[in-house]
């Protein structure tokens, strides 16, 4: 049985707010060159290249953040256990391999350290998300079972 | 699959409705429907012992093994 817990919609809350902020980050993205000069020396030859990893990676973090929005959806109704919460975590996990991929393209171009760990962070966070997928679907058999269980 | 659940038989031969047998032995109509159609994955030795008690009738007349053909689904 579902127990309602504070912590999830505290989790629910910090999800929207990211979300939101996220989308204000993107709009903000492409006026972001006197910015970039002034805190990372970025000059305005290398601008661009920054704004596009910039903006891709900013994109799909919002789509990682949409899908665990749909996520948090289910759960707080009582009913996590669905297919279409695979499917999401599926989505999660592609968007998190997406995201190490375009760092591994900014390695070759600007290698710093924190773009390493960017990369490593992200492709955890993608195998992470593939056990969760897959413990998801065990769960959904067993719920599956029990509740056909008379 | 290979067991069926005759419910539906011995309900009508005790003249019990869905609802009634439900209430009697403590499970919902839903549930009770899931047996009766054949849906359900696994019966409870309670909830055999609670239906065998209602309908004063032996596990064998409620389930039935079939042997199935090959390529049957389910």
């Amino acid at each position: 049985m579902y127990q309602k817990s504070i912590v999830h919609y505290m989790t629910k809350i910090s999800i929207d707010i990211l979300f939101i902020t996220a989308i204000i980050c993107c709009m903000l993205v492409p006026f972001s060159s006197n910015w970039l000069y002034l805190y990372f020396g970025i000059g305005d030859s290398q601008a661009l290249f920054v704004k596009i990893i910039l903006l891709t990676s900013g994109l799909t973090c919002v789509y990682i953040l949409w899908q665990l929005k749909v996520i948090f959806k289910t759960l707080l109704k009582g009913n996590p256990f669905i297919h279409a919460n695979v499917s999401c975590l599926r989505k999660i996990a592609l968007a998190c391999l997406g995201i190490a991929l375009i760092y591994l393209v900014k390695m070759f171009v600007m290698p710093t350290i924190s773009t390493i760990v960017i990369i490593v962070i992200f492709v955890v966070a993608c195998l992470l998300c593939l056990t969760l997928k897959d413990l998801f679907k065990q769960s959904i058999y067993y719920k599956d079972e029990n509740d056909l269980t008379v | 699959m290979a067991i069926i659940v005759q419910l539906d038989v011995m309900m009508a031969k005790r003249k019990i409705g869905l609802m009634e047998l439900a209430e009697k032995i403590n499970i919902t109509p839903a549930n009770l429907s899931i047996l009766k159609n054949n849906k359900a994955k696994a019966i409870r030795f309670s909830t055999l012992d609670e239906i065998c008690k209602a309908l004063n009738c032996q596990p064998g007349d409620i389930l039935e093994y079939r042997e199935e053909e090959d390529g049957e689904e389910n």
